[in-house]
């Protein structure tokens, strides 16, 4: 490892940044090296992966940043038992290209495939499957993780840990969205999921109102294997959406075995044939404000709603990696970055909830640019973001001015929403608001998102 | 999510653009030279904006030492700056009064103002303004070094101005004139002059604009115009005092 580096890293949404003292070590040893060498120095530790969280869960001001992305190596896979053990900064995007090819599929992906496997259990991602098989943390059958005092642990799915004097005792759900606060993971053993093709059969359907919409995520959430619901925020007509449905290929499908190939699975290098791909945040520059927004949703909610319900056969990278899709989308948003508050709710009350969100947005005139729906289920856990219910992700442009105060005080009323109706906080979207922290932590760790929600204050 | 660092903030237009940050849901750094009183401003910003997140740091500007562990607490405990602003500044008399006057109105800025250059160009974005004064712009018959310090300000940023410019930094020269503080002393509360907190508002939307130069209340900018193009010979004759 070369010594650490003063850096400055940002948040995914751009809107937050942080000076730290960057780590970048290259396996277990220089991961506890580093955490000892960052306490010597009286630095508190944020561990961190590709940075793909929105807000400054991944950032640490004055303090010390493990970058884990140097460690990206397969450490053990079993392709009949689908069981494969890969150090923590390996991306999504590495695993499913490993082992799609043998017939297996992450259990679980979130919509960007940069992010790494020891982010998105610290985090404890979920996918457009998250009512039916959970968050990632399900499907993690051991983690190895450094404490602060530099010590190495191995934790199995059903076994407590604890030190010979028996005052110690630590098992996985300290460890599952924990935001890394218990220690840094340095790998993971994730159980895969059959797959027997490299496609999926999507179903896309529009509703014309937010019932409409969430009577079909429901019945998608009960029929389907993926379900995904694209809102519409601005205007007269918010609540009326897209949906997308997704099933895995039974074997005897006749694309079975077909699309295996991680190169069959790259997303097209132009969009609609003509747009290169890495340029075509630019062509949506200048729709990134109120009245290009509505024109662009207006345009995708008709032109899904002309073609019908429909199905069609789809790479699993295609249908997941939405925010892949088109890379650099978010400088669309301008220079002050984009913030996402992504409002978890229970099962009861949220179309009540959600529709006071798009209300409150219209009321203070600050529309949503994406609006995503997803149903949701209950996960245990260190202080766990997910309810048994839905969640509504809002996008915005940060703004300046008159239109920052003014998306702040929508940030405030969501956040009376939320509290009204029993929701919670997922510190790997959040910017803004303030969650709950996991009641264990080591002191050793901390990060920007901690001190603000020790504090608190959003 | 937006972060500002006001240097100089426990009285006058600091205090008041405190105020006027925090009401827009900025996230405020207040940085002052008394512990006790730093202290009282965060708790009662605090209790006018609940929710809101405002930090406090004690810095005396002279202490040069002092600037960065200051500062760089005060960016621990905020998160980040997007912008500072350094709103120190004194008036006082004679020769202990003059070097005081060049120590904090100008050498202090300069010591603040280069640690923050230093961070925002890493960062790659931000804006660095300061407050000046019109009565920086031309000599005047009264307080010869208060002018001298301010104009020294002004082109120390407007320096900075040119040497970040290509960092993307933005550095804004502020130029209030009758402000009602202590610094003034007894004036009467009408125009010309303006409330603390009226200065304040209009600073903000400016600083949200991105002017590199800008008066409080803008007309002062045709006074300073006739007051800078007057030839000297006349000058003399009708310089304010």
């Amino acid at each position: 490892m070369r010594g650490p580096e003063p850096r400055i890293l940002r948040g995914w949404g751009m809107a937050n940044h942080a000076r730290s003292l960057v780590y970048r070590p290259l396996d277990i040893g220089e991961v506890a090296s580093a955490i000892l060498d960052a306490r010597d120095r009286g630095m508190s530790i944020t561990a961190r992966g590709s940075g793909l969280s929105y807000g400054d869960a991944a950032l640490n001001q004055g303090g010390a940043v493990v970058d884990l992305t140097a460690m990206d190596r397969v450490l053990d896979f079993d392709p009949e038992q689908g069981l494969i053990r890969v150090e923590a900064g390996m991306t999504i995007a590495q695993l499913w290209q490993h082992v799609l090819p043998r017939g297996w599929w992450p259990p679980v992906v979130p919509g960007s495939m940069e992010v790494t496997l020891g982010g998105a259990v610290a985090m404890n991602v979920h996918g457009k499957n998250h009512a039916t098989a959970g968050a990632i943390g399900r499907h993690v059958e051991a983690v190895t993780l450094v404490t602060g005092d530099g010590e190495v642990h191995d934790l199995r799915r059903g076994v407590v840990a604890q030190a010979e004097e028996g005052l110690w005792s630590m098992d996985l759900s300290d460890v599952l969205g924990a935001q890394g606060l218990t220690g840094t993971l340095v790998d993971v053993t994730l159980a895969l999921r059959r797959v027997h093709s490299g496609f999926l059969e999507v179903e896309v359907e529009t509703a014309d109102s937010l019932p409409a919409t969430f009577d079909a995520l429901d019945r998608g959430a009960r029929e389907a294997d993926y379900t995904v619901a694209w809102v519409d925020c601005v205007g007269r007509a918010a609540g009326r959406g897209v949906l997308h449905h997704a099933w895995y290929l039974p074997p005897d499908h006749e694309l079975a075995g077909e699309g295996m190939n991680p190169e069959t699975q790259r997303l097209p290098g132009r969009i609609a044939g003509v747009l290169p791909r890495r340029h075509a945040w630019r062509a949506l520059r200048p729709l990134s404000n109120d009245v290009g927004i509505r024109l662009l949703n207006t345009g995708r909610y008709y032109s899904a709603r002309l073609r019908g319900t429909r199905r069609y056969t789809q790479t699993h990278a295609a249908f997941h990696f939405l925010l892949d899709y088109v890379p650099g989308w978010k400088q669309a948003y301008g220079s002050g970055g984009l913030l996402q508050y992504q409002l978890f709710v229970p099962a009861i009350g949220a179309r009540e909830a959600f529709a006071e969100a798009l209300h409150e947005q219209r009321r203070l005139g600050v529309p949503s640019y994406l609006g995503v729906l997803k149903r949701h289920t209950h996960e245990d856990g260190a202080a766990s973001y997910s309810v048994d219910g839905y969640s509504l992700a809002l996008d915005f442009p940060v703004g300046r001015g008159e239109r920052y105060s003014r998306l702040m005080r929508l940030c405030r009323a969501l956040d009376r929403i939320r509290a009204r109706y029993g929701g919670r906080i997922y510190a790997a979207k959040d910017a803004v608001s303030v969650g709950r922290l996991p009641e264990r932590r080591d002191p050793a760790f901390s990060s920007n998102l901690v001190r603000r929600w020790e504090e608190g204050v959003g | 999510m937006r972060h500002v660092v006001l240097v100089g903030a426990t009285h006058g237009i600091g205090l008041a653009l405190a105020h006027a940050y925090a009401e827009r849901s900025w996230r405020v750094g207040i940085v002052g030279r008394s512990a006790p009183r730093v202290q009282e401003r965060v708790g009662e910003i605090r209790e006018s904006y609940p929710g809101c997140l405002v930090t406090g740091g004690v810095l005396d500007v002279t202490r040069r030492a002092a600037v960065t562990p200051a500062l760089e607490r005060v960016l621990v405990d905020l998160g980040q700056m997007d912008l500072l602003v350094y709103c120190a500044g004194v008036m006082e008399e004679g020769r202990m009064g003059s070097a005081r006057m060049l120590d904090v109105n100008l050498l202090g800025a300069v010591d603040v103002l280069e640690w923050a250059a230093a961070h925002l160009v890493d960062v790659g974005s931000g804006r660095l303004a300061a407050i000046g004064s019109v009565a920086g712009d031309r000599g005047r018959r009264g307080n010869p070094v208060y002018g001298a310090s301010k104009a020294g300000l002004h082109t120390y940023l407007e320096a900075l101005r040119h040497r970040l410019h290509p960092d993307g930094i933005g550095v804004s020269t502020i130029k209030p004139g009758w402000v009602r503080t202590r610094m003034l002393g007894e004036v009467p509360s009408v125009p010309p002059s303006v409330s603390a907190s009226r200065a304040a508002e209009l600073i903000l939307k400016k600083l949200d604009r991105g002017r590199d130069e800008f008066y409080v209340p803008a007309w002062w900018w045709i006074v300073s115009e006739i007051l800078r193009t007057l030839p000297g010979p006349l000058y003399k004759r009708v310089a304010p005092s």
